[in-house]
C-alpha cells in the first residue's frame, strides 16, 4: 500500500497530513466528549440511582408511616369498642377515627375499620365517595396471626394504598389474643411518596406509577425522569461550549496553518517543482525573482537560488551542446565530399515522408541518379578526378531543381545520387529530370582533362501521397526505372511503369529469393570446383571454387547471382558465405588433399577486416593445400594501401594472391603494379582473341613474357579445345583452366583423363 | 441522683413483686382487668374505685394510694371500669362515644368485690371523685357487705349539668334516646353519648347522693375526706355531706386530686381511718 502512494505530490501529501491532523484533532474532541459525556453519564447513573432510593425510601416512609398510623389505631380501644359497637362509627369516624390523618399523614384519604370478615364498618353511600375505599376487602382473603397486607388500587380518582392492620383485643388468657378487625389505611399514594421525597434530582412532574387498572398486591413500579442539577447543566453546557470553542479555533487555525502551508511551503514547492519539469529547451527562463519572496523556509529559497545557478549553467551548457549537435548533425546529414545531404539524411527525410502524418503534401517523387561508367573513369583518372566529377555532379544537380518546392538532391552512395520532390508528380519530375540531364551533360568535364563524357541515367517514380503502398515501393521504384534507363538501348532517363520485366529477374524472382536466403543463413550455397592444371604436364594443380545457388528448382549460376549481389550491394556478405562453404568443404575432406583450391574475393571484401580474418582461418590448410584469393578484377578497390597490408597478410601465412579477368577492363595493370600478386589469370577474352588471330595477336603475345619475366604465375582461362592448348603449350603460361581440362562440377574432378586425351591427340 | 433512682428501682420491684392483673369477662363478653396487690392476710383488703372515666391503673392518685396501701400491707384490688371498652387501659377520653352506663359500672363492681369477697372477707371500700357514686350505687344494692367505706373527695356533677343538661338529655330522650349528642358533662365540655347513657349518671343528683350516702353510712362505717382547697367540694356540697353524718376528714392544702405532696397526707388518712386510728 506504501508503494502506491510514495509518488504523490506535495500537495496530495499536505492534504493528508492536513486531514489526518484534523482527525486527531477530532479525535482529541471525540475523546474530550466522550469522557465527560461519561463522566455525565456517570453522574446522571449515581443521581438516577440516588432518586430511585429516594423514591423508594418515600415509599417504605408512605409504609411506614401507614403502618405506624393504622398501629396506633388498631391499639386505640375506642377503635377496638367499634369494632365491637359499631352503632356509632360513622360520628365516631368522622370525629375521633380522622384525628388520625394529622397533617403529617396529610396524603392519607381515608381511614377506615373493618370487622374481622373484612368487611367496612362504613355505610355503602360513605364508602362510594371516598376514593380508594373498598367496602369488602374480604376477598383479599385477609391473613391472621398478625400479618400485615397492603394492596394498591389504581381508579379515575387516582392511586391509592391501603394497609391492613389486624385489631386484635386480649382476652381474659393474656397468652391469647383475639382477631376483632381491620385498621385501612388508605393513602394516595403519588401524595404521599412526592411528600417524603427529597431528592432534587426527581422530575417530579415526570413520576408515574406503572400499574394495571383495579388492584395490585405486589409494589409498583415507579418511572421518573432525572431532573439533573443546575450545576451539572451549566457543566455540560460549559464543556458543550469549550469544545465549539476549541473546535472552532482549531479549525480556524487548521485553515491558517493550511493556508500558510500551502503558501509557504506547498504552492513554492510546487512551483519550484514545475519549474524544473518546465526546464527544458523549450522554456529556458530562469526561475522568476519573486520566487524567493513567495518562499517561506530558507532551505526552498536556497533551493531556487541553487536550480536558478543550476539553470544557468545547464542553459549555457545547453547552448553549447546545442551548437555543437548543430554541427555534428550537419556532418552526419552531410556527405562530406559533395557537401549536399547524405544517405542518412535522406532516409530520416523519407521516412518523415512515410510517417509523419502531418507533413501534408499531395503527391511525391524520388529520382534516382547514376553516373555512367564513373568506375572505370575513377580507375582511369584516379580518385581526385572522381571526386571532382562527383563534387560537379552534386553542384549541378542542386542547381535543378526547385528548393523552393523543397526539392532536396542526396549522395547516397558512391556514384549514386537521389532526388525528393514533395509535391511533385509524374511532370515535375520529368521536368526536374530533364533539368538535371541538360545541366550534367552540358557541362565541360574535359576541363579536368578526361576524354570520356560523363553521362547520367535517371530513373524517376512518382505516386500520390495516401496510396501507401506505393509510397512504401516507390525507392524500389525508382531503382527499376534506373535499371532501365541504364540498359544502353534506353534513354538516359526513365519513368517507372508497372510493366518493367526487370522487376521480375531482379527484385522478385525465383533467384532473389534464394540469393536473398543464402545471405542470411548461406542456404542453398553450393561450391563447385573447377580443375586449373599445371601447363607443362597438364595434372591438377589445384581447383578454382566457383559458387551456385541450388534452390527447388535447380542451381542458380553467377551471372545471375552476382546481378542481384551487386545490385544490392551485399558484395562481402556473399564473399563471407562463400568463405565458410568453401571452408566446410576443405575441413570435411572435400577437397583432395595434395591439391589446392582458389576463392574469388571482390575488391571490396579484400578491404574488410572481418573477411580477412574468415580467410585466415584457412591457413591450417596450407601444409596441404595450395589456397589461392583471387581478387575479381572488375571489382574497384578503393583503399589500395589496406587491401595491400591485407593481402601482404595473406600471403605471409603462405597463400598465393591471383588477379582474375586480366585484359578485361581498364585498370589491371595498375593493380599489377600496386598490389602484392602473384597469380595473373588471363580473361577468356584475351585466349579468344589469340585463337583468332593465330596467334598473331602482339599485344598478349608481347604481354604473356612480359609478366612471366616478372615473376608472375600465368594462369589461362577459357580453354576448351585442342587448338587452344596446343596455343597455350607455345605459350609461356604457367596453369591452364577450361572445359577441356575440367567443368566446376560439385565433386572435385581430375583432370587427368583430359590430359590422357591430350596426348593421343597429339601423337596424331 | 443514683441514690434516689435505686430507691425507685427497689420501690418498683417492691411493687412489682405483689402486683398482679386479674381478669375477667362479663356477661357481655367484655374483659376487665383490675390490678391486684396482694397484702398480708391477716390485714384488711382495700377495693379502690376510680374516678368518672379515669382507670384502675394508671391515674396517679389511685397508683399512689395502691402501692402505699399494699406498702402498709393491705391486699388492694383496684380494677377499671370497662365503660364499654374491652379490656381498658387507659383514661377514656370526654369526646370519645360514651355508651356505658352506671348500671353497668356498678354489675362490674359487683363482679370485682365478689371476685375479692371469695379471698377477703375484711374489705374496705375507697372511692375518688365520682367512683365514690359508682361505689354508692352498689353499695345500695346491699350485694356485698364491706368494712368501712372511705370516700375521697366524692363529688356530684355540677350544678349546672343538672340545671342545664338534664333538660336537654331528657328532651334527647323524648326524642331519640340512642341519638348521640355532645352533653356538658363533669369535666367533660363535650361528651359524647346517646342521651339514654348519659341520664343513668344525671339520675344520680345531688340529692340521690346524699340519700345514698346516709344510708350507706347507716350500714357501714363511712368516711369522707376531703380537701381544704378543692374547688369540686363547694361548701353547698360540704353541707350536703354533713348531713349525711359521715365522718369529714380534711386535709389542708389538697385539691381534688390530692396530686403531689398530698397524695401521702390521703394514703395517711385513709391507712389511719382502716386501722381505726
Amino acid at each position: 500500500m506504501f508503494n502506491k502512494i510514495k509518488n504523490l505530490p506535495v500537495l496530495v501529501y499536505s492534504v493528508i497530513y492536513a486531514f489526518i491532523g484534523m482527525l486527531l484533532v477530532l479525535s482529541v474532541m471525540l475523546v474530550l466528549s466522550s469522557n465527560t459525556k461519561r463522566a455525565s453519564d456517570s453522574f446522571k447513573q449515581s443521581i438516577t440511582l440516588a432518586a430511585q432510593e429516594n423514591i423508594q425510601r418515600a415509599l417504605r416512609v408512605v409504609e411506614k408511616n401507614s403502618k405506624m398510623t393504622g398501629e396506633g389505631i388498631s391499639e386505640w380501644q375506642e377503635a377496638q369498642h367499634q369494632i365491637n359497637n359499631p352503632g356509632y362509627y360513622t360520628y365516631w369516624k368522622d370525629n375521633r377515627l380522622n384525628s388520625f390523618n394529622d397533617q403529617n399523614n396529610s396524603h392519607i384519604v381515608n381511614i377506615d375499620l373493618y370487622n374481622a370478615e373484612g368487611k367496612s364498618l362504613s355505610n355503602a353511600d360513605r364508602i362510594a365517595k371516598t376514593p380508594g375505599v373498598l367496602a369488602d376487602v374480604s376477598h383479599f382473603k385477609l391473613p391472621h396471626n398478625n400479618i400485615i397486607t397492603s394492596i394498591i388500587v389504581k381508579t379515575p380518582a387516582g392511586i391509592f394504598y391501603t394497609d391492613f392492620i389486624p385489631i386484635m383485643i386480649n382476652g381474659t388468657d393474656p397468652t391469647q389474643k383475639t382477631l376483632i378487625g381491620w385498621v385501612g389505611i388508605t393513602v394516595d399514594l403519588k401524595k404521599g411518596v412526592i411528600s417524603n421525597l427529597n431528592s432534587r434530582y426527581i422530575d417530579i412532574s415526570t413520576l408515574k406509577f406503572n400499574i394495571p387498572d383495579g388492584i395490585i398486591t405486589h409494589e409498583p413500579q415507579i418511572t421518573f425522569k432525572v431532573k439533573l442539577p443546575k450545576e451539572m447543566k451549566e457543566f455540560s453546557s460549559m464543556v458543550k461550549d469549550t469544545e465549539i470553542q476549541l473546535l472552532s479555533i482549531l479549525a480556524i487555525g487548521s485553515l491558517i496553518s493550511i493556508f500558510l502551508m500551502y503558501k509557504q511551503f506547498v504552492h513554492p514547492l510546487h512551483r519550484l517543482t514545475t519549474h524544473i519539469k518546465n526546464m527544458d529547451h523549450e522554456n529556458p527562463d530562469p526561475l522568476a525573482d519573486d520566487f524567493v519572496g513567495t518562499c517561506g523556509f530558507k532551505e526552498l529559497k536556497i533551493i531556487g537560488q541553487a536550480v536558478n545557478d543550476n539553470h544557468a549553467q545547464i542553459l549555457q551548457l545547453t547552448n553549447d551542446l546545442r551548437a555543437n549537435n548543430k554541427s555534428l548533425l550537419t556532418m552526419a546529414n552531410n556527405d562530406a565530399l559533395t557537401n549536399i545531404p547524405n544517405r542518412r539524411a535522406y532516409d530520416d527525410d523519407w521516412n518523415h515522408i512515410l510517417h509523419d502524418k502531418n507533413y501534408e503534401i499531395d503527391n511525391v517523387s524520388l529520382l534516382l541518379i547514376d553516373c555512367n561508367d564513373f568506375k572505370p573513369i575513377n580507375d582511369t583518372y584516379g580518385h581526385v578526378i572522381g571526386d571532382l566529377i562527383l563534387q560537379t555532379i552534386a553542384s549541378l544537380l542542386s542547381r535543378s531543381i526547385s528548393t523552393r518546392r523543397g526539392d532536396k538532391v542526396y549522395r547516397i552512395g558512391g556514384d549514386e545520387f537521389i532526388i525528393i520532390i514533395p509535391n511533385g508528380g509524374h511532370k515535375e519530375a520529368n521536368i526536374i529530370a530533364n533539368r538535371c540531364i541538360d545541366s550534367v551533360h552540358s557541362y565541360a568535364f574535359d576541363k579536368f582533362n578526361i576524354k570520356e563524357p560523363v553521362r547520367i541515367s535517371i530513373g524517376f517514380a512518382s505516386c500520390n501521397r495516401d496510396n501507401e503502398k506505393a509510397l512504401s515501393n516507390l525507392k524500389h521504384r525508382a531503382d527499376i526505372a534506373m535499371y532501365q534507363a541504364k540498359q544502353p538501348s534506353n534513354k538516359n532517363i526513365v519513368s517507372y511503369k508497372d510493366t518493367f520485366e526487370i522487376q521480375k529477374s531482379i527484385m522478385s524472382t525465383r533467384e532473389t529469393s534464394a540469393v536473398f536466403q543464402a545471405l542470411k543463413t548461406g542456404d542453398g550455397i553450393e561450391m563447385h570446383y573447377q580443375p586449373i592444371v599445371n601447363a607443362d604436364n597438364k595434372e591438377t594443380q589445384y581447383y578454382e571454387s566457383l559458387v551456385r545457388i541450388r534452390d527447388e528448382q535447380g542451381l542458380i549460376y553467377p551471372g545471375d547471382i552476382f546481378n542481384i549481389v551487386e545490385a544490392k550491394k551485399f558484395d562481402v556478405d556473399f564473399d563471407r558465405q562463400v568463405i565458410t562453404s568453401v571452408f566446410r568443404d576443405i575441413s570435411t575432406g572435400h577437397i583432395p588433399k595434395g591439391t589446392g583450391i582458389s576463392i574469388n574475393m571482390t575488391g571490396i571484401s579484400i578491404t574488410n577486416k572481418k573477411t580477412i580474418g574468415m580467410l585466415l582461418k584457412f591457413a591450417e590448410f596450407v601444409p596441404d593445400y595450395t589456397i589461392v584469393i583471387e581478387i575479381t578484377e572488375t571489382s574497384l578497390v578503393r583503399k589500395l594501401d589496406v587491401a595491400t597490408k591485407h593481402l601482404e597478410a595473406l600471403r605471409s601465412v603462405g597463400f598465393k594472391i591471383a588477379l582474375d579477368d586480366f585484359g578485361s577492363g581498364y585498370s589491371s595493370m595498375v593493380y599489377l603494379a600496386n598490389m602484392p600478386i602473384d597469380i595473373v589469370k588471363f580473361d577468356k577474352q584475351l585466349i579468344d582473341e589469340l585463337l583468332r588471330t593465330n596467334s598473331k595477336d602482339i599485344i598478349v603475345t608481347r604481354l604473356v613474357p612480359m609478366i612471366r619475366e616478372l615473376g608472375y604465375e600465368l594462369v589461362a582461362e577459357g580453354c576448351e579445345c585442342d587448338d587452344c592448348v596446343t596455343l597455350l603449350n607455345n605459350l609461356d603460361v604457367t596453369h591452364i583452366q577450361g572445359y577441356y581440362f575440367g567443368r566446376p562440377e560439385r565433386i572435385p574432378e581430375n583432370a587427368s583423363c583430359k590430359l590422357v586425351q591430350y596426348r593421343r591427340s597429339a601423337k596424331k | 441522683m443514683k441514690k434516689l433512682m435505686s430507691i425507685l428501682l427497689l420501690l418498683m420491684l417492691s411493687v412489682s413483686a405483689h402486683a398482679e392483673i386479674i381478669k375477667l369477662k362479663t356477661e357481655t363478653g367484655l374483659v376487665v382487668t383490675a390490678d391486684y396487690l396482694k397484702g398480708d392476710a391477716d390485714e384488711p383488703a382495700v377495693f379502690l374505685v376510680h374516678g368518672f372515666l379515669q382507670t384502675g391503673g394508671s391515674y396517679q392518685t389511685i397508683q399512689t394510694l395502691k402501692s402505699e396501701l399494699n406498702d402498709a400491707g393491705y391486699t388492694v384490688l383496684a380494677p377499671t371500669l370497662s365503660l364499654g371498652i374491652n379490656d381498658r387501659k387507659r383514661s377514656l377520653e370526654c369526646e370519645a362515644i360514651h355508651t356505658h352506663t352506671i348500671e353497668q359500672d356498678t354489675s362490674e363492681i359487683d363482679m370485682w368485690m365478689t371476685w375479692l369477697h371469695g379471698k377477703h372477707k375484711n374489705i374496705n371500700v375507697v372511692g375518688h371523685s365520682f367512683g365514690n357514686v359508682n361505689i354508692l350505687a352498689y353499695l345500695t344494692s346491699g350485694k356485698r357487705p364491706v368494712n368501712k367505706f372511705i370516700a375521697i373527695s366524692i363529688v356530684s356533677f355540677k350544678k349546672q349539668a343538672y340545671d342545664e343538661q338534664l333538660p336537654l338529655v331528657r328532651a334527647d330522650m323524648q326524642e331519640d334516646p340512642n341519638k348521640l349528642h355532645d352533653y356538658r358533662l363533669s369535666f367533660c365540655k363535650k361528651y359524647v353519648a346517646p342521651a339514654k347513657t348519659v341520664l343513668t349518671y344525671l339520675n344520680w343528683t345531688n340529692d340521690k347522693i346524699i340519700t345514698n350516702l346516709k344510708t350507706t353510712n347507716s350500714a357501714y362505717p363511712t368516711y369522707v375526706v376531703v380537701g381544704s382547697k378543692d374547688k369540686r367540694i363547694t361548701p353547698d356540697w360540704l353541707v350536703g355531706i354533713k348531713s349525711s353524718k359521715s365522718r369529714i376528714l380534711t386535709i389542708d392544702g389538697a385539691n381534688h386530686f390530692f396530686s403531689g405532696e398530698h397524695e401521702f397526707d390521703v394514703v395517711d388518712t385513709v391507712v389511719s381511718v382502716i386501722e381505726g386510728k
